[in-house]
């Protein structure tokens, strides 16, 4: 039961892409320099309290406001210095002259510091926190990250949760683990985009297809420090449990083959599929998942090799219409 | 069992979107127990939706169709159909496709027959060139009602008291490419594979509208609100439907939603298993509908929203769209 | 010990509206025509299939295996190929001109794709994908309860079965194919929707047919009254179709070929729509019991003068006139009826309506019907 704190802010930083560089909008630990896509990953365990800050920027600010929305979190809390609410109170959606304009409250980049947001982990699994404010030009922009929430005793190797997504008896144990966060780019949108102007989302055409914010093949690199510090290439040894958290965090359907594996779906919008009444894990070799949704199923590779991960929505597999490109990663099982 | 008789019309009209602009519908109207001298004073009012058709399982339904012409386009002469999307065990005469049955020309009446036993969330639409009669209007829903309820004198989605709730809405999902109505309402033809809408609807309504109540008086052919009230601690059914052309996201950041009927059938396994199943977004196809419970969290606002969120604009101007709000509020 | 092989070629699909359109497929033999989807494969679980693939096209190509294990290429695991250290397949491909030998064991009964793993950005559009059933070792469609998608036991029965594969056709980017010109997805548009490779009305033909050489299966799924009919779906294109049976709810047993039942606990579904999703496949049960209205037990309202009603519009029917199975009624004057014995059609369409239309215009594109007919040969609805 701790209290996980941490202090973000919205940045303007740039993309490397099939496109070239194109500009982005995009979260950051608080005075690194750049933001980063997808935003930082964030860790709890069930119970801890999660104490999330959003501070304004004086450096690259993203100049318009902004704010974090918590989807799959429940009772959420903010406070704001110096707008108010000055002690917690639920979060809410906001409004101009009677009609919405953020779908929960925000930091106002010119006039605000620094604005608050606080919920308990209820429950384990693989959410996203993104942009509540503007959210069809500010999600695209690239304000959105990843929260990882542990059962409890998923560290302790004598704890009957240990190495699971989601406790003992939801077949959720595993041996590696890898997040893959799906989205699509339109360079255009990226390009033209400016502060406090409404895009027209009609024009909205997404030519980059991204895991982890990259294209193949800067997908199967290592994690580093730019603003896609996120890899996804997966290594591991036959037999070992291999725990695939996929999240689209698009605009867009995305629908990913499991490298010709067949996976067993453990949990959909992270509710375990095996509760104590019912089994309802099943395997596929192929998930579609909506915009937003988020699934964690489990490879267990029987042979050595290389396989790839790949959109099956073959036409996202290109950098500037050339295969390959996009939406693949890959897997490189030994023995 | 009762005997439920219901007159609907086949005609056109307007509607509009909240950037000011009016579009050409087809679409039903309610007629029943209209004298027959009257109903002509029905012409071009048809309303997007077509009336809830709701009945309970059991229920005897006798649907008369008549088809009164479009005023606007006198030169139509469109034939029209009721398919009831999802009716299991139809024969061919009452299924509405005028490919493998009847249609009703204009002046023409033909009543449908329906005896449903199996509750939950259907749809009703035109089958008469099914992509331009859909997309002009002509959809609304069907509930049909669990025999439960009237056992136990309570609400529930399905025969089952683990579908029990306290207030219901509808999320009834389509969208609007203008360039077909203009070109209809101009007797011009529009090539359906350039399909690119503009505006996103619940209910017929694009945020904010969606949220302005029932019948309002700046909306007289778009009847259906869809704002959800609930007061905190209640279960309240959400009836998603999707007969636009797309594939659609919608999620509630805040409550979880429990999906407990798809496509007007519990979620049951071969055996009778209780294989319900919880979301935090629902995916919905077109031509599917789902049954989803919640329980109304402490009182707030909360927004529900389409997470594909390109779709949330009033024709690319201004934010809007598959928008709408659950308002929770204290009991008083 | 199952031997298939495959010829990857070209042709021109035929569609209603009178276009040709340049396609690659997978042909059964080295002079036949390319076909639209590629040949059925039908094999029985645990037994050894061997697919040699003989590529006469200018570029390489491979076969995928969806959802089978321990696929090999001349005697090794397959493998990503690549050239100058860039991807291209992503199993072993072979070469214009020559020839790459697949073998593996399914060790599950189900619906599988088969598909090309090289450029699949192009080639799986173009054409180059069919349909894979794998029987489950106990399957004998002599004995009721061991004619089964998955197995005695697993609830999964049924009198029929039909292959219903869907695809989308951007004729465009056909044509830049042929022609050799850059093929730039982006530019993607689709004008056909397709099932088993045709498009309505063709869907309601009957297989195999001389004025459609390279589309060989129809789409018409015929039963009577109360059977099972397994409709297996695949999804080849590269979009997600909504697929609504009129007439009745489908039982989705299987997704990908797996069965939905965890040892004794069913997780099985009845949906009016199904959703199927791009390289994926569903089993499903259509069960039509009908509403018991006869001559004898009349419907309890009056079928009004049919001259006053629309009947074919369009010049044609499928209607009887009448309300009743197996009885035919009178048509109008002028309106030709293809029904045949006063059988029942249910439109079986994507529920994306512009995807049944032909470049827009309805009927069209992927839309077939259920035919239930009073009495009905068994050879009817058999896959091989």
């Amino acid at each position: 039961m701790a209290i996980i704190g941490r202090i973000l802010q919205g940045s303007t930083g740039f993309l490397s892409l099939s496109g070239g560089n194109i500009p982005f909008w995009g979260f950051t630990d608080a005075f690194r320099d750049n933001p980063q896509l997808p935003g930082p990953f964030i860790e709890a365990t069930v119970g801890d309290r999660l104490i999330i800050w959003l501070m304004r920027n004086f450096l690259k600010p993203v100049e318009e406001p902004f704010s974090i929305l918590f989807p799959g979190q429940e009772n959420v809390l903010v406070k704001k210095i110096p707008g108010g609410p000055y002690i917690y109170e639920p979060v809410r959606p906001q409004y101009s002259s009677g009609k919405m304009i953020s779908f929960t409250n925000y930091l106002d980049e010119k006039q605000d510091l620094i604005i608050e947001y606080s919920f308990i982990a209820r429950k384990p699994g693989i959410y996203l926190y993104e942009s509540g404010t503007n959210p069809e030009k500010q999600i695209q922009m690239g304000l959105y990250g990843i929260i990882i929430i542990r059962p409890v005793g998923y560290n302790i190797p004598e704890h009957p949760n240990y190495s699971t997504a989601y406790g003992a008896d939801t077949n959720s144990g595993f041996d590696v683990e890898k997040i893959l966060v799906l989205s699509e780019i339109d360079s255009a949108t990226h390009n033209d985009v400016a502060p406090n102007v409404y895009y027209d989302m009609l024009k909205f055409k997404p030519d980059n297809w991204v895991i982890n914010g990259r294209t193949f093949p800067d997908t199967v690199n290592e994690d580093n420090n730019s603003s896609q510090p996120y890899g996804s290439e997966i290594n591991c040894r036959v037999g070992q449990r291999v725990l695939l958290r996929i999240v689209n965090a698009g605009l867009q359907n995305h629908t990913l083959n499991l490298g010709n594996f067949v996976g067993l779906a453990v949990a959909e919008d992270s509710y375990p599929l095996k509760t104590p009444s019912l089994d309802a894990t099943y395997e596929k070799t192929s998930v579609t998942l909506g915009s937003g949704q988020r699934m964690d199923i489990i490879i267990t590779p029987n042979a050595s090799g290389e396989y790839y991960l790949f959109d099956r929505e073959y036409h996202h597999l290109v950098n500037n219409d050339h295969f390959p490109g996009g939406m693949i990663t890959k897997i490189n099982v030994s023995n | 069992m009762a005997m439920i008789i219901k007159r609907f019309g086949a005609t056109d009209g307007w509607v509009n979107m909240p950037d000011g602009t009016d579009h050409y519908i087809f679409g039903f109207v309610d007629i029943s127990g209209v004298p027959e001298n009257q109903i002509f004073q029905y012409r071009g009012k048809a309303t997007l939706l077509a009336p809830l058709l709701e009945v309970y399982e059991g229920d005897e339904v006798y649907l008369t169709l008549t088809n009164l012409g479009f005023p606007n386009r006198a030169d139509l002469d469109d034939t029209h159909t009721i398919h009831w999307h999802g009716f299991p065990n139809q024969i061919p005469l009452w299924d509405g496709v005028p490919e493998a049955s009847i249609s009703v020309p204009v002046g023409r009446d033909f009543t449908y027959y329906y005896q449903p036993l199996d509750p939950g969330t259907y749809i009703q639409h035109c089958h008469f060139e099914p992509v331009e009669h859909i997309q002009m209007g002509m959809v609304g829903p069907v509930t049909v009602r669990p025999k439960l309820e009237k056992e136990l004198g309570l609400k529930f989605a399905y025969n089952d008291e683990n579908t029990a709730y306290d207030r219901e809405g509808l999320i009834f999902l389509t969208e609007l490419d203008p360039r077909p109505h203009h070109l209809v309402a101009n007797v011009q033809e529009f090539d359906w594979t350039e399909y690119s809408p503009e505006y996103w609807l619940i209910n017929g309504r694009s945020y904010p509208d969606t949220v302005k109540p029932a019948n309002d008086q700046s909306m007289p052919q778009q009847p259906f609100s869809a704002l959800v009230e609930a007061y905190q601690g209640e279960k309240v059914l959400l009836r998603f439907v999707n007969i636009g052309f797309q594939q659609h996201c919608l999620q509630i950041p805040g409550i979880p939603l429990k999906v407990v009927g798809l496509d007007a059938q519990q979620l049951r396994g071969y055996n009778g298993e209780d294989i319900s199943y919880w979301r935090d977004v629902i995916y919905i196809a077109a031509g599917q509908t789902m049954d989803v419970i919640f329980t109304a969290p402490r009182a707030g606002i909360y927004p529900l929203y389409n997470r594909n969120l390109n779709k949330n604009t009033i024709a690319g101007t201004e934010f809007g769209g598959m928008v709408t709000e659950i308002r929770v509020t204290l009991k008083p | 010990m199952l031997v298939i092989d495959l010829w990857a070629k070209d042709g021109y699909l035929s569609t209603p509206d009178g276009n040709s359109i340049y396609f690659w497929g997978f042909s059964k033999s080295e002079t036949g025509p390319a076909q639209l989807p590629g040949p059925h494969i039908v094999a029985r679980g645990g037994e050894t299939i061997t697919v040699n693939l003989h590529n006469t096209l200018t570029e390489p190509v491979s076969i995928s295996f969806s959802g089978q294990s321990g696929v090999t290429a001349g005697g090794q695991p397959v493998q990503p190929q690549y050239t100058d250290g860039e991807l291209l397949s992503f199993v072993n491909h072979a070469e214009p001109g020559s020839m790459v030998a697949y073998t593996f064991t399914p060790s599950f009964p189900g619906t599988f794709i088969y598909e090309s793993g090289t450029n699949p950005h192009k080639q799986v559009p173009m054409g180059l994908y069919g349909g894979l059933v794998v029987r489950p070792t106990d399957y004998n469609p002599d004995a009721r309860e061991f004619k089964t998608a998955y197995g005695a036991g697993t609830d999964t029965e049924f009198d029929r079965e039909y292959l219903l594969i869907t695809g989308e056709i951007d004729p465009d980017m056909h044509r830049v194919a042929e022609e050799g010109k850059p093929y730039l997805v982006s530019k993607y548009l689709p004008r056909y929707w397709t099932l088993n490779g045709r498009c309505a009305p063709d869907t309601m033909l009957m297989d195999g047919l001389d004025h459609l050489p390279h589309q060989p299966y129809g789409s018409m799924v015929m039963g009577q009254p109360g059977e099972k009919i397994l409709m297996r779906y695949i999804g080849a294109g590269i979009e997600n179709h909504p697929l609504h049976p009129h007439g009745t709810h489908t039982r989705v047993v299987a997704v990908d070929g797996r069965l939905l039942r965890n040892e004794n606990v069913d997780l099985s579904f009845k949906r009016f729509t199904v959703l199927v999703g791009a390289g994926q496949t569903y089993d499903q049960i259509y069960q039509w019991d009908g509403l018991g209205y006869t001559p004898q037990n009349p419907i309890p309202t009056i079928l009004p003068n049919l001259r006053n009603m629309g009947v074919g519009d369009a010049g044609w029917t499928m209607w009887s006139g009448s309300p009743y199975l197996g009885v035919k009624g009178d048509i109008p004057v002028g309106v030709v009826s293809y029904n045949e014995f006063g059988e029942y059609y249910f439109m079986l369409h994507s529920h994306e309506e512009l995807q049944i239309t032909n470049w827009g215009e309805f009927p069209g594109g992927m839309m077939t019907m259920v035919a239930i007919y009073p009495s009905l040969s068994p050879v009817i609805g058999v896959l091989e």
